[in-house]
């Protein structure tokens, strides 16, 4: 038997009124899946916070400019990621980040839930994430954390849908060769 | 076995206590009405999501005032072509009422002179009067 999940039901039209308590419902929803895709870009306690708190004030303030209400959550990390990358362009450290792969069309058959991560493999899945380039570690954050569709993805990233397969294709086989590799080894 | 997304929220379990009082925060700040605000929610609420058929409606009405602006410099320029006949014509009838009172002048007797009346003692002027 087929199980189909509702889709989520958000107090954003109560948010729309200035009713406080329905901001504070959808901030408690957002609050710690922004903070783990706003961590895991800039690296940074501090500069995660504040872009976090400075997303939600834009977020109560301009909420106006949100057309769908299902929209909402990734309407919320746009902004966020948008500050991402102006903290990113701030930041003089580089990174050793991997090379940028090449965009090769996705393979067919994968699902957004065949990834999964051994309680030994953790550490590792965790430094391997954060050696991958920042746009494809953006997208796979997206995919991880609220298990975005491809358009919100890419509406959150403003790229192009081809990009954001790529992207995430390429993420995705780095991180199951990680898995394989492990299982392989004696 | 976990999912790639638990394995990250565990990690930032430790977060939680900030993003409480962050959240907390940015309802207060973000909720809070700043000077100008309405102004900019009447921006977001009625201009933006029409913006185009405001900015169609905006293309119009300067459209009307360049014809309007054009229409009337034309008027302005033309004006003293158009007076002159009106001109002309206020000349031939100045001089058609001038023929005329000539014309009337000549026509006219000459005005006759009236009896002086002769000077009377007064106690005559009575007696006439009773002889009546």
């Amino acid at each position: 038997m087929l199980i189909v999940a509702e889709p989520e039901q958000l107090p954003v039209p109560e948010a729309r009124a200035g009713d406080p308590s329905a901001w504070d419902t959808l901030f408690r929803r957002y609050q710690m899946a922004l903070y783990v895709f706003v961590f895991e870009l800039v690296r940074d306690e501090q500069a995660s916070l504040d872009i976090v708190q400075e997303s939600f004030i834009n977020a109560a303030r301009h909420l106006g400019s949100l057309r769908e209400d299902s929209k909402f959550g990734s309407w919320l990390f746009g902004i966020a990621h948008q500050k991402c990358l102006q903290q990113w362009r701030k930041q003089t450290r580089r990174e050793n980040a991997l090379e940028e792969l090449s965009a090769l069309p996705p393979e067919s058959g994968e699902g957004p839930d065949e990834l999964l991560v051994r309680q030994e493999q953790e550490a590792e899945f965790l430094a391997l994430l954060n050696r991958l380039p920042m746009p494809q570690r953006a997208v796979l954050l997206l995919h991880f954390v609220e298990d975005f569709s491809l358009e919100d993805i890419a509406a959150v990233t403003g790229t192009a849908l081809g990009t954001v397969k790529s992207r995430l294709h390429y993420a995705k086989k780095a991180l199951r060769k990680l898995i394989e590799e492990y299982e392989d080894s004696p | 076995m976990k999912t790639p997304r638990e394995i990250l929220f565990e990690r930032h379990q430790a977060a939680q206590p900030k993003l409480d009082r962050i959240r907390r925060r940015a309802l207060s700040l973000g909720l809070s009405r700043e000077p100008g605000a309405g102004l900019v929610c009447l921006w977001q609420r009625l201009i933006w999501p029409c913006r185009r058929a405001w900015a169609g409606l905006a293309a119009i009405w300067v459209l009307l005032l360049a014809l309007n602006a054009g229409m009337r410099d034309s008027s302005r320029a033309s004006l003293p072509a158009r007076l002159a006949p009106e001109r002309a014509a206020a000349q031939t009838l100045f001089q058609q009422r001038r023929l005329l009172a000539e014309l009337l002048e000549a026509a006219a007797p000459p005005p006759t002179e009236r009896p002086r009346p002769v000077a009377r003692p007064r106690s005559q002027r009575t007696l006439n009067w009773r002889a009546c």
